[in-house]
Order: structure tokens, then C-alpha cells, then sequence
């Protein structure tokens, strides 16, 4: 047998001949001799549920699931940052019409106080007008 | 890798080696759900996995039922197998792990030795007969008494011709690791077989 007292960790050692023909001889037939492969060959396929020319397993459902996975999370993140942009769009829209249309209640009262300038009580009636409060009738 | 080429061989460490064009594309193929792929695949590899099964279990029948059971395991997470990549020892990593498994389920039904693979050839004659079986007991012997993972690696790497590297993906260890379980198991088996040297030298 080769000298086996050094041994490197970065590669592997020769061959030991000797040792290699010892461990054969001891192991007549050498493994497999005896094996029938066509049975187990057999054996794999009737494992794996194959027939000559037969498309391997049928996919399942949840192989179409993971196929697509990846370009489903995509798609609902989009949806998600798009909803979002519609609806910061529609508040910020909502805002300018504030800012920028008075009420329409307030512009036609606007315009008919300045259509009569000078009418004070008529300016003062309108403008109370807009409190919507019932008061009880008190003659005294 | 050559299992069965028992020519010596120095094996550094290194980038793996890419797969064969023919087999990468014939594993795209099952990966495509071709039949005939895998029938190609499993001729290929069916003797050398079937090795591999031997050495972890030492017993024939469990050896083929592991290699069935491994086939059947790459088959069903064939998808996840990246073509760049060997199939070998992909695949005997499975066998490896399964007979491991097995060998545990086994030792908790009944401990048994490993198989009497050998039969001595009655054409031989008596004496030789007599003697093969000495042999044959003094060497089953020595190796029985090595820790299983060192008896594994010498028989790999001095039968089966697998190199430091190969054995190691099996095994989920480093290459350094497994020459040193060479180196252990080389030690152990000189001393144990000194006697034998001679005869079989």
C-alpha cells in the first residue's frame, strides 16, 4: 500500500493500488454483477407513472400559480401605486375647485348685493338670511 | 468523473465542472415534461447511482430501492434543478440522503452487518475458495470496524473512483473533510490489514 502517512488539504491523495485490489478481492462479485437493471430501470418508470412516448407528470394547478407568481405580485403592486395616484389626483382636484370656484350659493348672492350697491338692508337681509336657525316668535 | 477508472488522479480544488451539452439539454427536456428525456437520464446514471446506494447501505435490495426512491426525487423537483449544473451529484446527493435516511430506519427495525456480497467461486477450487473467504472476512472485518463515513470514503474514492470533490458534494462536506476521513481510513485499514499486504500485493 502507498505511504498514507501524509495527507494534503487542498488535494486529493494518489490512488492506493493495493489498497483498491484488496478491497476488490474481498468484494467478489463486485457490486452491481448481479443487479437486473432493466428490472429496476423498469421499475423507476412504472415509479415515475411513465408509458413509452407519454408526457411526464400532468401539470397541477398550483405549477400554473408559481409559474406566474412573479408577474402577479408586479401586476398588483401597478395597481396599487396607480390607485394610489388616482386617488392623490382626486383629492388635490377636489382642493383646487375649493380654492378656486367660490359656492355657487355664494356667487349668486355675491352678485345680486352688487347689482344693488346701495341697498344695505337688502345686503343685510340676504346675508342673514343664511342663518338657518328657527328662533321662537316673540312679540314682546 | 469516471467511477470504475481506477487511475491515479490528482484533484484540486476548483470552479465545478459545467455539464455535458447533451445532458443539459436533455434535463431541459424533462424539465419540459419529456418522457424519453428521463428514460435517457436514468440509463445514464442508474449504474453509479446504484454504486453510491451500495456504499451507504451495504445491502442490494435497499441499494435499488434507494436508487428508485432517488430517481423518483429528482423527477419531482426537476423544475428546481438549474441546467448549469451537473446532474451527478445532484442526483447522488439524493442517494446519499435517502440512503442515510433509509440505513437510520433500517438500524432502528434490526442492526444488521453489511451484506455478504461475495460468494467464492466453487471453479477455484476448495483451498483457493477457503482462502478467498479469509480474505474476504478479514477485510469485511477491517472495514466494519472503521466509523461510517470513513469506511463510505475509501470505498468511493479507492472502488468507485469518485474524487475528493464529487465525494464531498455527496456527503454535504468540505473536500478537505473528506481527505481527511481518507487519510484516517487508509491509516486504520494498513494497520489492520498489514498482514495482508504481501498476499495481495
Amino acid at each position: 500500500m502507498n505511504d498514507s502517512s501524509r495527507w494534503s488539504l487542498d488535494q486529493d491523495p494518489s490512488r492506493d493500488d493495493a489498497l483498491a485490489r484488496l478491497l476488490r478481492a474481498a468484494e467478489q462479485p463486485a457490486p452491481g454483477s448481479d443487479v437486473d437493471w432493466e428490472r429496476l430501470h423498469g421499475a423507476i418508470r412504472r415509479g415515475a407513472g411513465l408509458r413509452s412516448g407519454s408526457p411526464l407528470a400532468q401539470r397541477e394547478w398550483w405549477d400554473v400559480v408559481v409559474q406566474w407568481r412573479g408577474l402577479a405580485v408586479a401586476a398588483s403592486v401597478a395597481a396599487m401605486l396607480a390607485a394610489a395616484a388616482m386617488l392623490w389626483r382626486s383629492d388635490s382636484s377636489d382642493t383646487d375647485l375649493a380654492l378656486t370656484d367660490p359656492a355657487p350659493e355664494s356667487a349668486a348672492l355675491a352678485r345680486v348685493v352688487a347689482a344693488y350697491p346701495d341697498e344695505a338692508v337688502l345686503t343685510s337681509m340676504l346675508q342673514d338670511s343664511r342663518d338657518d336657525e328657527f328662533t321662537s316668535w316673540d312679540p314682546q | 468523473m469516471s467511477p470504475g477508472s481506477a487511475g491515479p488522479r490528482v484533484v484540486g480544488e476548483g470552479p465545478p465542472e459545467p455539464p455535458d451539452p447533451l445532458e443539459a439539454a436533455a434535463i431541459s427536456r424533462v424539465q419540459a415534461g419529456d418522457a424519453e428525456a428521463f428514460d435517457l437520464i436514468v440509463r445514464r446514471y442508474m449504474r453509479t447511482a446504484y454504486a453510491v446506494a451500495f456504499r451507504v447501505l451495504g445491502h442490494r435490495e435497499d441499494a435499488e430501492d434507494v436508487v428508485q426512491e432517488a430517481f423518483l426525487a429528482a423527477l419531482a423537483n426537476i423544475r428546481t434543478f438549474d441546467t448549469s449544473r451537473r446532474f451527478g451529484p445532484w442526483l447522488y446527493r439524493i442517494v446519499v440522503t435517502r440512503g442515510l435516511n433509509f440505513r437510520k430506519a433500517r438500524s432502528r427495525r434490526a442492526a444488521e452487518p453489511l451484506e455478504d456480497a461475495g460468494v467464492a467461486s466453487a471453479d477455484a477450487g476448495p483451498a483457493a475458495a477457503a482462502e478467498r473467504a479469509g480474505l474476504k472476512d478479514t477485510v469485511t472485518t477491517a472495514l466494519g470496524r472503521l466509523p461510517e463515513r470513513q469506511r463510505m470514503v475509501v470505498q468511493l474514492f479507492e472502488l468507485d473512483g469518485f474524487s475528493g470533490a464529487e465525494i464531498a458534494a455527496m456527503l454535504g462536506v468540505s473536500p478537505g473533510t473528506v481527505r481527511w476521513y481518507l487519510h484516517e481510513a487508509r491509516q486504520a485499514l494498513r494497520r489492520l490489514l498489514a498482514h495482508l499486504q504481501e498476499t495481495a500485493g
